[in-house]
């Protein structure tokens, strides 16, 4: 291997070496302070999202096995982008934390499976990284140490991630004991349509479904989203469902393109149902933290929609929806999380008349809650729109009707949380809150994403190209 | 240049407003909107009159989707443009009589939403359109949403959550155009009118267009959220809503619906006109009944916007002129109507007709600017409503005869409600409420001057509007009668 | 002779795998298990895959199965304290597994011959081999692996030792 390999691999390298440092870090006991740990972590952080932006991007490693191209690297960064935002925003929760060093390898270790897992072309290496992407996720969601509710999501994460694995896996070794190689990218012509190879399918999207909690594997998500701490709750629902959605385009375009027929029948059903069983649930719940899980429930029958899509547009739109889910469901995170943290209230019915009391803090939601809603000219808007022209290359109208009905009940349970917050009666209002400066730093950030990234339209043609 | 100027300054002072405090951020509102008033003027006097589009921008936007930002002006947006542009310095000189709470925030969102509209009527591109659409609607959600009366969120959210559903329509449709133009397809509209759609598809397109729009101007079975959304609104907002929104609605049918699916107009206009006339009658018919000035205001908009749209679905050249410029004047005669009312019921505290009483034996200068805003608004020759509903009526006549009588029943009714409220209001004896009026300020006086010299100037000179949407209005009729099997129908 | 070695050993492993389920008590079905898993080592050495064999007896058989027995037993499981479950429940879980096994039967009836879709280096699940091509072909995955159980292990601990003062 030559230099150039290795540039290939830096973010890896980068991300495994930091990753071991910190341990060596903890176990000489060299840093003892929870804030200097956060501040090396975010620098650590958005030193991985720069180093998206360096040196050469395509290359081919490890005899094929991992691959990399400008577009992979963009998702990767995106995702770095994201943790980051996350760090930010979970500063105070963890200035406090008697194990704050751990959270970060924890964090990291399942970046570094995601940064993997979209570099795989090898099954291998691609089930290693996705369950190097869940498992310290499940530790992590246990990381209130104190709170039975967290405990609870732990245990309901890492049992339900297992088991979808042990479908993704079965899954797997049907598709390769018809082919005879792990490498994904010669399945494609390998695998035709047939009876085992469309069970072996259902096995794989079975597996993936969990993990982007598609109805009917959604059950763990509310509870594990409740439970979780909020930083968790929001790295799980952008990070990693985000990762699972690039890595779903990636192995769907790319190993089992041939059978596209009967995989968009699949994703038709799945995201028939996601969309409308989220928008149902969400609708009736009463905890914040439960609504926005079954919103991100039925956000992701949207990227099934956008998944519909030909070989180019398909990637471009879920990785552009994905970015600006990103930052809508960031910024409404980040505020209950700031919200949380100070006054321990939970509840949608505590945000009425929140923005009498907090008016920033107000106004950051509301505009999570428009592009989450799709209301243009926010970003979200944007991204329906590019998942919904993607799908109708081979989405039945039947699919796109249900979508659009989706979008008008989702309208509706959005806009009802934006009237609560500024309808004025309320016995007992939030306080004011103080919120942290690194926290208004990343909603800054995601309320300038939510706002700009729509309209400064350079961007989508930029993926586009790269997909290309 | 100077359309990319029309819009850019809107949003640049707006956040110069936003970061003044307190009657400031009125002022910078307002110095925006004088400034847009002036480069509109500049516009129309630099304007060719033929059928081009001119004032053009365009600039790539979203190239791998053939989105634009192309910007242009024709003599139908050109109207459109001089109406909001004409009307925003007053509603903000209104808005600037009373304290708001969070006025920065207020004024920045009638100067975002007057960019929105003018984006919306100066797009060239359809995609451009439908953002423009939906950026206008959401300031004047938080207007009537935060600065409303009664009971106003609930309204607000199901103005708000009525109108997003019924563009959804439109966008389904827009995204249909796009995906039938040739080759890398565009989102330009000028594409969109060289389609050769079979008569199925129009209809579809049609009815996309229909909902979206229906649901805006309001057409009859559609207008439910309109009289509640009116009266709830602070006064500014009833006036950004009655005077210019809705003209929105009205635009599209005219630059959409009509070129692009003549076929299905043609075949649909029997149903589109029937419900336009049950608007017209049923509107009046409650107008009549109303106590509340706003809402009988509200109700009359129903009535008269219903005309309009009337005159746009006979796809004539008197119809659609005469919707031009019937606009502009229910624009103009809208937002005096509703000044005068905000006057009212500033000083009184109350917009109930039977509080008031014998005002003209109190405030005769009031009275006789009422009477005049009142008569342009019934239609009185010599008047701007005269010339509109003239045109719009011998357009619907020249589709129907019978369809025409019962449209003109507008003018009657109209006559019956503003005669009822007039005199209700103005003469027998005078009420505590009416004592209130004695004597409006220098500020009441300009507006309300320059107001009724707008009436009065268009009822004598309508050309100086007629004269720059004809050449439009007849390309738009080329276009129509090109589909050649229309020809046979019209 | 490997064939009816094969029936043999498929049967021995079904048969006690519906033990596991069928038995009432939970160590019964613990060292049904076991059993299961020996059988299943039997076919992994039919498939000349002698490390697995052995791995499987090792950490299954071996170092899972023990604890799951010492829960059982610390925990006093037997047949009375298991929980009732409806027999709506029942019914559904029927219902779904006869479904599955329709699926799986139909499709594999419809499959003539399985062909191996190319040439397979027998000798590959010899303990020899398969540490050769480890540290070389697939040198990658097997270091992610490695960082995989360090952080399992981290998290392990975490969990494990919760602050005294709070729980």
């Amino acid at each position: 291997m030559n230099i150039s390999d290795w540039l290939t691999l830096r973010i890896e390298i980068a991300l495994a070496v930091f990753i071991l440092l910190q341990l060596i870090i903890k176990i000489f006991d060299l840093i003892r302070s929870n804030e200097t740990w956060l501040r090396l972590n975010i620098a650590i952080t958005f030193l991985i999202v720069l180093l998206g932006f360096t040196g050469n991007d395509s290359g081919s490693l490890f005899g094929g096995m991992f691959i990399s191209t400008s577009f992979i690297i963009i998702e990767k960064t995106i995702l770095a982008f994201a943790t980051l935002l996350v760090l930010m925003q979970s500063y105070n929760w963890l200035k406090h934390h008697q194990h704050t060093p751990e959270f970060f390898m924890l964090l990291l270790t399942a970046l570094l499976g995601m940064f993997l897992m979209l570099s795989a072309n090898n099954i291998l290496l691609f089930y290693l990284g996705l369950e190097m992407a869940t498992i310290p996720v499940a530790a992590l969601a246990n990381f209130d140490l104190d709170k039975q509710r967290s405990s609870e999501a732990g245990m309901k994460m890492i049992l339900s991630s297992a088991f979808s694995s042990g479908m993704l896996l079965f899954g797997i070794s049907i598709f390769y004991g018809i082919t005879g190689t792990l490498t994904i990218s010669s399945w494609q012509e390998i695998l035709r349509p047939g009876g085992l190879e469309v069970l072996a399918l259902i096995f794989i999207m079975t597996g993936f479904g969990f993990k982007i909690s598609l109805v009917p594997f959604h059950l763990w998500t509310a509870d594990v989203y409740e439970g979780s701490p909020v930083s968790i709750t929001a790295f799980l629902s952008v990070v990693s469902k985000g990762a699972v959605s690039f890595a779903l385009a990636r192995f769907l375009f790319n190993g089992v393109i041939m059978m596209q027929e009967f995989w968009v029948e699949i994703l038709f059903l799945l995201s028939i149902i996601t969309m409308t069983v989220g928008n149902l649930f969400a609708m009736r719940q009463t905890n914040i933290k439960r609504f926005l899980a079954f919103s991100t429930v039925a956000q992701a029958g949207y990227i099934l929609l956008g998944l519909a899509g030909d070989p180019v547009n398909a990637p471009t739109s879920v990785v552009y929806f994905i970015l600006v889910y990103m930052f809508s469901n960031l910024a409404a995170l980040g505020v209950v999380e700031i919200v949380s943290f100070a006054t321990q209230k939970e509840d949608l019915d505590d945000y009425k008349g929140f923005y009498n009391s907090n008016k920033k803090l107000a106004i950051v939601l509301m505009l999570a809650l428009f592009s989450l809603a799709g209301i243009p000219p926010t970003a979200g808007f944007f991204g329906k729109l590019f998942l919904f022209t993607s799908g109708i290359h081979s989405a039945s109208v039947v699919w796109l009707l249900f979508a659009s009905l989706n979008l008008v009940v989702s309208l509706y349970y959005y806009m009802r949380l934006v009237r609560m917050m500024f309808s004025e009666n309320n016995e007992k209002p939030l306080a004011s809150i103080q919120s942290p400066l690194l926290s208004n730093i990343a909603l800054i950030i995601c309320s300038a994403g939510i706002l700009f990234i729509g309209i400064f339209g350079g961007l989508y043609d930029y993926l586009h190209q790269l997909a290309k | 240049m100077l359309t990319g100027l029309l819009l850019l300054i809107p949003l640049l002072f707006m956040i110069v407003s936003l970061l003044m405090k307190g009657k400031q951020s009125g002022y910078v509102a307002l110095v925006s909107s004088v400034v847009s008033l002036f480069i509109s003027l500049c516009m129309a006097f630099t304007f060719q009159h033929d059928d081009t589009v001119q004032f053009e921008l365009n600039y790539s936007w979203i190239s791998s989707f053939g989105i634009h930002f192309h910007l242009g002006v024709d003599g139908i947006s050109l109207i459109l443009i001089l109406l909001t542009t004409f009307l925003t310095p007053f509603i903000i000189l209104t808005s600037l009589q009373k304290e708001t709470d969070n006025s920065n925030v207020f004024f920045a969102l009638i100067l975002l939403m007057q960019a929105g509209i003018l984006g919306a009527f100066t797009a060239m591109d359809s995609f451009l359109f439908y953002m423009s659409y939906e950026v206008a609607l959401i300031p004047i959600y938080f207007i009537c949403g935060l600065w409303g009366g009664e009971n106003r969120i609930a309204v607000a959210l199901k103005f708000f959550i009525y109108t997003l559903a019924g563009s959804l329509f439109m966008l389904v449709s827009i995204i249909y155009l796009y995906l039938q133009t040739p080759g890398n397809h565009s989102f330009e509209i000028s594409e969109f009118y060289k389609l050769n759609l079979s008569s199925s598809q129009q209809s579809w397109i049609f009815w996309g267009f229909f909902l979206a729009f229906a649901v805006k101007i309001p057409i009859f079975p559609f207008h439910s959220w309109q009289p509640s959304t009116y009266t709830i609104a602070p006064t500014a907002g009833t006036m950004l809503l009655a005077g210019i929104m809705l003209k929105m609605g009205l635009y599209g049918l005219i630059r959409f619906v009509l070129p692009i699916a003549p076929e299905a107009v043609a075949h649909w206009n029997t149903l589109a006109i029937l419900l336009c006339v049950c608007g017209i009658i049923y509107g009046s018919v409650i107008a009549i009944r109303q106590n509340d000035l706003k809402k009988l205001v509200a109700f009359s908009s129903i009535a008269h916007v219903g005309l309009i749209a009337a005159g746009i679905f006979s796809m004539n050249a008197q119809g659609i002129q005469g919707a031009m410029i019937q606009m502009f004047n229910h624009g103009v005669n809208a937002v005096a109507l509703f000044f005068l009312i905000d006057l009212l019921e500033r000083r009184s505290g109350t917009r109930l007709m039977d509080k008031f009483g014998g005002i003209a034996s109190v405030n005769k200068r009031f009275a006789v600017v009422f009477a005049i805003v009142m008569l342009g608004s019934i239609g009185l020759p010599m008047t701007n409503g005269f010339v509109g509903e003239f045109l719009l009526l011998f357009g619907v006549y020249q589709w129907n005869m019978y369809a025409a009588m019962f449209a003109g029943l507008t003018i009657i009714l109209g006559a019956v409600y503003m005669l009822r409220l007039y005199r209700n209001v103005f003469f027998g004896e005078i009420s505590e409420a009416s004592t209130s009026i004695l004597s409006m300020s220098m500020l009441e006086r300009i507006i309300s001057y320059k107001l009724v010299a707008l009436i009065i100037l268009l009822g004598i000179f309508p050309n100086l509007l007629l004269n720059i949407s004809a050449p439009a209005v007849n390309k738009l009729l080329n276009l129509i009668a090109h589909h050649s099997n229309l020809s046979s129908i019209l | 002779m490997i064939a009816s070695v094969f029936y043999f050993l498929s049967f021995v492993s079904i048969f006690f795998a519906v033990m596991v389920v069928v038995s009432k008590n939970p160590v019964h079905s613990v060292l049904y298990l076991i059993l299961t898993f020996f059988s299943i080592a039997g076919h992994y050495l039919l498939l000349n895959a002698q490390f697995l064999a052995l791995v499987h007896i090792v950490v299954y058989a071996g170092a899972i199965m023990v604890l799951f027995l010492f829960v059982i037993m610390l925990l006093n499981l037997n047949a009375a304290t298991e929980p009732v479950k409806s027999s709506l429940m029942k019914f559904a879980g029927a219902i779904a597994g006869g479904s599955l096994m329709l699926v799986l039967i139909a499709v594999l009836s419809k499959i003539n011959s399985i062909q191996p879709a190319h040439e397979v280096n027998t000798q590959i699940g010899l303990i020899k081999n398969l540490g050769k091509i480890l540290f070389t072909e697939y040198n990658l995955p097997f270091e992610v692996a490695s960082i995989l159980f360090l952080v399992a292990m981290i998290g392990t601990v975490i969990l494990a030792k919760k602050n005294p003062h709070t729980s």
